[in-house]
């Protein structure tokens, strides 16, 4: 394993992205179209991958009401060989809907509020990017009363990080440095109420701000 | 067309409860947009509904639970814009509810936009 990889992300690999190649998102181009202000934004109709998406949900649109005016098998075949490139993508946002991550407790016990996993997690990997010759890997997050706890169970959070750093951190340093600062983003920037964080050094970076000074060569 | 509860004949309520729920919430400072619904479109759905919106509806007593995933534009502290949409909602649906009915509101943060 080349020591200067970033770990794998897992969630991310198991859970699509649905950001476009120019950066927006589908589903914030679905919500336009959704919402009718397509044309307020000049950014839709120029860009080659926006006006695809939204050319997309009309083919989607199309095929789902025309889907369910029939009845008849050979229209249906038709209909689903002209929708094989969305489906993919729909499947992918399906997906996405189906399988959230577990649901976190957000506020006090009394209130029905949630936040899912997987935004957690991005939020507390953005905070370890963040810090200088830091890269994230994998997050996850769970009530610390364990596996044990029902899929809704409210309570404090426990947060298992994994990292790749670089050698200007000694590894009690740079625990305590992104244990404060995820702690603080689960309060300030969220809400939650996180009491353990464990983080995990997975590997090492090896000059990670300047590849062609790198000492050693590329380690394999 | 409108399907109604073989029961209670109260979808329509129901219907107009998620579009004003989906309305307050869409207002609230913070909300990026409300989830996209897909796999309900998908399930075929004879009727639209608004996206991120799921309205439940009980009887004997009147109990109505309003679940919504949203997502929350970045710079907004998901727990204060999860809380102002829960208020809103709930006033917004108070208004269309008979006074002795029990409401329930659940919001999800489905992601940080």
């Amino acid at each position: 394993m080349a020591m200067n990889v970033p770990p794998p992300r897992d969630e991310e690999a198991e859970v699509a992205s649905d950001v476009l190649p120019c950066g927006r998102t589908l589903s914030a181009v679905w919500e336009a179209c959704d919402d009718g202000t397509t044309a307020a934004d000049p950014h839709l109709a120029a860009c080659p991958h926006c006006s695809a998406a939204v050319a997309d949900l009309g083919v989607l649109d199309d095929f789902v009401r025309r889907e369910r005016a029939t009845e008849a098998e050979a229209v249906a075949e038709a209909e689903r060989a002209r929708a094989t490139s969305v489906t993919d993508r729909v499947m992918d946002l399906v997906r996405r809907e189906l399988r959230p991550g577990r649901p976190l407790p957000l506020g006090e016990p009394a209130e029905d509020l949630w936040l899912v996993e997987s935004a957690a997690a991005r939020t507390f990997r953005a905070v370890a990017d963040a810090m200088p010759g830091v890269r994230a890997g994998s997050c996850r997050v769970a009530p610390v009363a364990g596996a044990g706890a029902t899929a809704e169970a409210r309570g404090p959070l426990r947060v298992r990080i994994e990292v790749a750093a670089g050698l200007t951190w000694t590894v009690p340093e740079l625990a305590r440095v992104l244990r404060e600062r995820i702690t603080r983003a689960a309060r300030e920037t969220l809400g939650l109420d996180v009491r353990v964080v464990d983080i995990a050094v997975v590997d090492v970076l090896v000059a990670a701000d300047d590849d062609a000074h790198r000492p050693n060569g590329r380690p394999r | 067309m409108t399907r109604h509860h073989p029961t209670t004949g109260r979808v329509p309520t129901a219907d107009r409860l998620a579009q004003r729920a989906a309305r307050a919430a869409r207002e609230v400072e913070g909300v990026a947009y409300l989830r996209p619904g897909l796999a309900a479109l998908l399930r075929g759905a004879d009727h639209p509904r608004p996206a991120g919106v799921r309205v439940r509806h009980r009887t004997e007593p009147e109990r109505w639970a309003i679940e919504l995933h949203l997502a929350v534009l970045a710079g907004h502290r998901a727990l204060d814009v999860a809380r102002t949409v829960r208020a809103a909602v709930a006033e917004a649906a108070r208004e269309t509810l008979p006074a002795r009915a029990r409401l329930s509101v659940k919001v999800t943060i489905t992601n940080i936009t």
